[in-house]
């Protein structure tokens, strides 16, 4: 640094710190002396990962993308944003690329012989999340889709787990259930506007199918 | 045909004669196809006479043109081309090379290996 150069100057520091320096080099001392913040210094190593207790897997997140840094970043990204949610996490698993190709002739058709070959390689990354609660789960996936990052893809399988007793479960929130789903139900059926005793023939016949017919596939008579 | 045809075209991209007349029969289509299963239906069903029968098999013959599935054809958005279109951008062979190779088709790249 620049003031160590000068002696009467360092003299001066020495003597009383914060009187005399300026901004900046108040700035440039609190770097030397002290550590970042622990949250900080986590960034610059290894995400940190929750224990999974049982190994239950819960939600299966596919990243894509065409570039590697892209895909990448956002998985650690994911890596961390669940250890902070406290969900165990397995991956992120580098899967196959997809790759795609396309020979394109470069000219027109006579010039067949010279062509040109195009690529397009998706990356993907598996990002698994193990026995998590399913609405932490939610929260982890709502908070990536809002940060998504540019040029990457998000796919989730979620799953949840039921006890032994699902059919007991599934019968007492029945009433519910129905409850929810009586305004859809209600509109079931047939319109009474629609509903004729026409024969099928007198269907046939009606004006809807004869509407809109070919060109010359009407018979000339007389 | 023309009184298939909408006064005011939903179009977007490349315009000519063909992709409009492409775009009519993918409406066309689209309307009467509900018209086509049922006759489909009356003509599969043997439970039904064969005066019936018969009648929905000329009348699904006598519909247009363009109620027909294989009226509709994959065309080229940037130039209306309608041969060798791929299928991921929609886009004809030469128009394809050209946005490739200007950086606007993401992930695509010159490969070699």
């Amino acid at each position: 640094m620049v003031w160590f150069m000068n002696t009467t100057q360092v003299y001066i520091i020495s003597n009383d710190m914060h009187s005399h320096m300026n901004r900046k080099e108040r700035l440039d001392s609190i770097n030397s002396k002290a550590r970042l913040p622990r949250s900080v210094q986590a960034v610059y190593l290894r995400p940190l990962r929750r224990k999974a207790e049982y190994g239950l897997p819960v939600c299966d997140l596919q990243l894509r993308s065409y570039s590697v840094r892209n895909v990448e970043f956002f998985a650690d990204f994911a890596v961390r944003a669940a250890y902070y949610l406290k969900l165990p996490v397995s991956g992120p698993v580098p899967l196959p690329r997809i790759v795609e190709r396309w020979t394109m002739p470069r000219s027109n058709f006579v010039h067949k012989k010279s062509q040109e070959n195009f690529e397009r390689i998706t990356l993907r990354r598996l990002i698994q999340i193990k026995d998590g609660n399913p609405q932490v789960v939610q929260a982890w996936l709502a908070f990536l889709r809002k940060h998504a990052f540019y040029g990457v893809g998000m796919k989730a399988n979620v799953w949840e787990h039921e006890g032994l007793d699902v059919a007991e479960s599934m019968d007492s929130t029945l009433p519910d259930v129905e409850k929810t789903l009586e305004p859809y139900l209600s509109q079931f059926g047939q319109r009474e506007d629609t509903r004729s005793h026409d024969s099928i023939s007198d269907i046939l016949d009606n004006e809807r199918f004869v509407a809109y017919r070919g060109p010359l596939t009407t018979v000339r008579r007389g | 045909m023309s009184h298939f045809r909408a006064k005011i075209q939903d179009l977007g991209g490349f315009i000519n004669p063909r992709v409009v007349r492409d775009h009519t029969k993918r409406k066309v289509f689209a309307q009467f196809e509900p018209d086509r299963q049922a006759l489909r239906y009356v003509i599969h069903n043997t439970s039904l006479p064969q005066r019936v029968r018969a009648q929905a098999q000329l009348q699904l013959a006598s519909m247009h043109a363009y109620t027909r599935s294989t009226q509709v054809k994959n065309r080229c958005v940037a130039g209306g081309v309608p041969r060798s279109v791929i299928r991921a951008f929609r886009l004809g062979r030469f128009q394809f090379r050209m946005q490739a190779l200007a950086g606007e088709l993401p992930g695509v790249r010159k490969a070699s290996w």
